[in-house]
């Protein structure tokens, strides 16, 4: 071994606690790094699965309607869509048949937005850049089953006031503790008690009540929702369920929308000459133990599944996909659509037929599928916004590491050693080369924490790829109106975390480099070592 | 030849708020091959002077002429490689690199000239079976005796075979027949290569032992007494 080689490794050597704190600085530093720089990696990759294609997917534009100022001729349609929507919700006990008996109901809802006149899209085709007008209806399903419980009180619903607004949380206490007052005070039902699962639902309150001097003022003009009644008086102890699912009609001639050819895995396309056909999406498909060919009752029609597809998350996937005009008979919305998918000629000039649009569609929103993939959420996007988070943090957590670990390590390799340092300007070494060999043994250290640290940072890469986490991204639409926008689509992404040596290597890089310039700045005191520190250092 | 020529020297330094005048115009010659004890009691400015010799330090005033190059005009590296090439240095307390082994020692100071691995080995050990320390190459200084350890410092300063070997009381840290056989060592080393061998020293039987003592008092040459010519000049 050179004496060079030899000094130095004595010299790290004989500072051996400094050097192992300083090397243990350099190891996590490093493990650090590799750990996050791994999981970022691998989160980058889920993304490009998972969420990227939102925004690769087509420059299509996306119309919904927005709610219609009040006083004009639409806010009328849409009051009374709201009005159905509202009563298709709501459950009357009375109506569904004898005590014990039991029963189903199938209902729809929009599932995103409310639907309009489909030749309210007429103007779009007439438009100089517009490819092209694909309408839809998107509905969620809600298939209702139970058993009819017994009805302890019925009561005749007759709003008071009109509905100004929902009740915030705090004032909703208040009126529920008002209910259960002015329910306490009401006289009880005569007869048998009623068996387990009696449900009741109904009330008609006078102004005169107690009810409404319990209430503050400001609280009085809030109509109480049935739905309140049923939620306070009658916690639901029956075994009255709902499920829903997310359907979509859909034009199957056309070749764009908001699902096409291109995202079948399996099976074949709609037969315009064939009835009863429904396209399942693969993860409902997976959950209800679907495949091409099976039965699927829905909305007491027997389908059968002729594909299976993986749309893209456009934000507008759906569980099954039928026919645009079946779907529109099934939900009594003839001629009624919620969504058009509007395909322009040229993908750069998207922007400008964005506002060109909502300019020419008054009361439609557009979006864009852009749009949607700001609208992530889940893990998946929380993960991914937490790892950028804490990778910044991460760069300047290392940076001040490796200039304190230096710092340390520099300054005790100075201190005790200007005879020595002296000595070896004595025989001959420059000023360059002295400073050159105490930035060397800085090297040393850190090199050795690199190399402990990276494997090290294998190791823990190597126990989060064992315990694979799943991340899921979550596709929520644009809000339209009141509405809140329903979850239309979830991915699920195992997160495969490995080393990825490219990201990896400019932090790492970035630790060297600090390191050399920090140790080399710190051996400017050199310049002041002389003779007389040998002279001074003997005595 | 001249290897030294000293004008007008004068050195001083500030020590907490005193200056502290160590040369006060010191004049003198040193030719080559000459054999020079500098005398003088503690403070009188003999090691002071020999760190002006061996380009360690620069004078307050006046010039320091080393082989008719003045050294303050010269760059930190070239006074580095002056240093290293033609200037051995010998010290009280050895100044050995505690973490390397005697042979490690002497190569260390043949790095800055660039001397290759191999010659560099071979010469450390030809030099350490000149000083009679042929078998302790690998001990570390501290496993070596007080007149051991300047053995090898010694043999450090002959390393890159220099014109000038200086020696700031290189018998101060032995008893009386070591530091005889030291300077046995260092005076038989440079006669046999005809250099130059300034030992500062406030032993007067020291003094006695060389061709030329100079006395320093007060930062100036109170005596420069020749004795004997070891080499024609």
């Amino acid at each position: 071994m050179t004496p060079w080689w030899a000094f130095l490794l004595a010299e790290v050597r004989h500072r051996r606690r400094l050097s192992i704190v300083s090397l243990l600085m350099y190891v996590v530093a490093v493990t650090l790094i590799v750990v996050s720089s791994g999981i970022a990696t691998s989160l980058r990759e889920a993304e490009d699965a998972a969420i990227r294609p939102l925004t690769r997917l087509d420059s299509n534009l996306y119309l919904t309607r927005r709610p219609p100022d009040a006083g004009t001729p639409d806010a009328t349609a849409f009051a009374v869509e709201r009005e159905q929507t509202r009563a298709a919700s709501v459950l009357d006990l009375s109506k569904l048949g004898p005590t014990g008996q039991r029963f189903s109901s199938d209902f729809f809802l929009p599932a995103t937005a409310f639907t309009f006149d489909v030749a309210q899209l007429g103007h779009l085709s007439l438009l100089t850049d517009v490819q092209g007008v694909s309408p839809a209806l998107t509905l969620r399903a809600v298939h209702r089953e139970g058993t009819v419980p017994a009805i302890v009180a019925q009561y005749v619903v007759q709003p008071a006031t009109v509905a100004l607004a929902r009740p915030r949380a705090e004032d909703q206490a208040i009126i529920n503790a008002c209910l259960i007052k002015f329910i306490q005070s009401l006289p009880k039902p005569t007869g048998p008690p009623p068996p387990k699962g009696a449900y009741g639902v109904g009330i008609d309150i006078p102004f005169t009540s107690a009810y409404y001097a319990c209430l503050p003022a400001r609280l009085r003009q809030v109509r109480i929702e049935e739905q309140v009644f049923r939620e306070i008086l009658a916690p639901p102890t029956t075994n009255i369920r709902d499920s829903t699912i997310e359907v979509a009609g859909i034009d199957p001639k056309r070749a764009f929308g908001i699902l096409t050819r291109g995202d079948l895995v399996d099976g074949r396309w709609f037969d315009g000459d064939e009835g009863h056909q429904v396209i399942a999406s693969a993860s409902y498909a997976a959950r209800m133990g679907l495949s091409v060919g099976s039965p699927l009752q829905f909305h007491e029609t027997s389908l059968r599944v002729v594909a299976l597809v993986k749309p893209a998350l456009k934000g507008l996937s759906a569980d099954i996909y039928l026919p645009l005009n079946q779907l529109q008979a099934m939900s009594g919305r003839d001629g009624r659509v919620n969504l058009a998918v509007v395909a322009i000629r040229d993908s750069e000039s998207a922007a400008h037929m964005r506002s060109d649009l909502e300019r020419k569609s008054p009361g439609f929103a557009v979006y864009t599928p852009h749009d949607v993939a700001g609208q992530v959420t889940g893990t998946l996007a929380d993960t991914a916004s937490l790892a950028q988070i804490v990778g910044s943090a991460l760069m300047v957590l290392v940076a001040a590491a490796s200039m304190a670990a230096c710092g340390l390590f520099s300054a005790a390799g100075m201190r005790g050693r200007r005879p020595e340092l002296a000595m070896l300007r004595v025989i001959g070494w420059s000023l360059l080369r002295t400073r050159v060999q105490l930035v060397a043994e800085q090297m040393v250290v850190v090199l050795a924490g690199v190399g402990v640290g990276a494997s090290l940072g294998a190791v823990v890469l190597g126990v989060v790829a064992m315990v694979a986490p799943t991340l899921s991204a979550t596709i929520v639409p644009p809000a339209v109106g009141e509405y809140s926008p329903t979850q239309l689509a979830t991915v699920s992404v195992r997160l495969n975390p490995h080393i990825d040596p490219l990201a990896s290597l400019a932090p790492i890089a970035l630790i060297v480099l600090a390191t050399a310039v920090a140790a080399f700045w710190a051996t400017s005191k050199l310049r002041s070592v002389s003779a007389r520190d040998l002279v001074e250092g003997a005595q | 030849m001249i290897t030294y020529d000293l004008q007008d020297v004068k050195k001083s330094y500030v020590r907490g708020s005193v200056r502290v005048i160590a040369l006060n115009g010191v004049s003198l010659k040193i030719h080559a091959g000459e054999a020079v004890a500098i005398g003088g009691r503690s403070g009188s400015g003999k090691s002071t002077l020999m760190h002006l010799l061996g380009g360690l330090d620069h004078p307050t005033s006046g010039v320091v002429v080393h082989s008719n190059k003045e050294l303050r005009t010269l760059g930190e590296r070239e006074l580095s490689r002056r240093r290293a090439k033609c200037f051995g240095f010998v010290f009280q307390s050895f100044f050995l690199l505690p973490t390397l082994t005697a042979r490690e020692n002497i190569e260390a100071a043949m790095i800055p000239l660039g001397t290759s691995p191999i010659p560099r080995r071979n010469r450390a050990i030809e030099l350490l079976g000149q000083v009679g320390l042929a078998d302790r190459a690998d001990h570390l200084p501290g496993q070596l005796s007080g007149g051991e350890q300047q053995r090898v410092a010694i043999a450090r300063a002959m390393a890159n075979d220099p014109e000038v070997v200086l020696a700031d009381e290189p018998t101060g840290n032995l008893d009386r027949r070591t530091g005889s056989e030291v300077l046995d060592l260092l005076q038989d080393a440079t006669a046999a290569a005809d250099r130059t061998l300034i030992v500062v020293t406030h032993d007067q039987t020291v003094s006695e032992r060389f061709d030329r003592s100079i006395t320093l008092a007060d930062g100036i040459v109170v005596g420069d007494q020749r004795r004997s010519m070891r080499s024609s000049y």
